[in-house]
């Protein structure tokens, strides 16, 4: 159930997930930015560039690709 | 109210207090999440298994021990207190990286489509981008590793996106293929300790799908 936000915290479990937090949120870890862990959340000032189109991919995948291609 | 330190997943944050105000299911689902993108971005270092060990750390700790996949956390903690760092770094590259030899490919276009940056990528790209997000710059990996779909459904839950919104993007994106990924991780050759991340992930995977067939 997950609309229970009376139920009484153990302190085990908010322990818990707050080391899961810490394990999760060190860094920003994926090739996503703007709403990205670790970082100093930032005002919504409008419309956000769009990504993408000037994509290059990484030399590994790049080979990886035209392997298989092949 | 708990004592006030420093809270990694949301500085400056409305609410320091350790949970960004979400109910605790919210708070756990985030933090799963959040692990599962940490460990598979790139492999843990020294602080990054000690934490992971410490998991299991507390023996009256009821999440641990009774909560949410209590055994699949239990095994990732023990995988992670025995685990040498430059082992799980080695392991991490021969399953995901090796040119053409990495064990697998964590990539959505590759489970979905058998190609790399095809059909499926495009259209996560067009969710993401409608959601707000955008490539970190520098980095060039494309966007359907599964630690950043991982990453992107913390950041919805953590941002209190609709329930809506999370299942769409889960089902879009995750959904078909998420279990598969993990299950294969589990049963790798050359994994070690990410055969416990796989053991985490995939049932972890089959609990969203159901919660988020149930909710709203």
């Amino acid at each position: 159930m997950t609309d229970q936000p009376k139920q009484p915290e153990q302190p085990g479990r908010r322990q818990f997930i707050r080391n899961l937090a810490v394990i999760g949120g060190v860094a920003g870890v994926s090739a996503l930015t703007g709403k990205a862990f670790g970082e100093t959340a930032e005002p919504q000032t409008g419309a956000q560039p769009l990504p993408g189109r000037g994509y290059q991919e990484s030399d590994h995948i790049r080979t990886y690709y035209e392997k298989a291609r092949l | 109210m708990s004592v006030e330190e420093p809270e990694p997943l949301a500085p400056g944050g409305p609410n320091p207090e350790g949970d960004q105000g979400l109910p605790p299911e919210e708070a756990w689902r985030v933090g799963a999440y959040g692990v599962l993108a940490r460990l598979l971005a790139a492999p843990p270092d020294r602080a990054g298994l000690e934490l992971t060990a410490g998991l299991a750390s507390s023996p009256d700790d009821d999440e641990a021990s009774q909560g949410p996949l209590a055994a699949a956390w239990r095994g990732l903690a023990r995988a992670a207190q025995g685990a040498d760092p430059e082992a799980v770094d080695d392991e991490y590259h021969d399953l995901f990286i090796g040119l053409g030899r990495g064990e697998l490919v964590p990539y959505a276009s590759w489970y979905l489509s058998g190609l790399l940056m095809e059909e499926p990528l495009v259209r996560l790209r067009q969710d993401l981008s409608a959601l707000g997000f955008e490539r970190r710059s520098g980095n060039r990996d494309p966007e359907d590793h599964i630690a950043a779909l991982c990453e992107v459904m913390a950041l919805l839950i953590r941002d209190g996106e609709p329930l809506e919104r999370q299942r769409r993007f889960f089902n879009e994106h995750l959904a078909p293929w998420g279990g598969r990924f993990f299950r294969d991780l589990q049963e790798a050759e050359a994994a070690r300790f990410y055969r416990s991340v796989g053991a985490l992930g995939a049932p972890f995977v089959d609990l969203e799908e159901q919660h988020l067939a149930m909710s709203g």
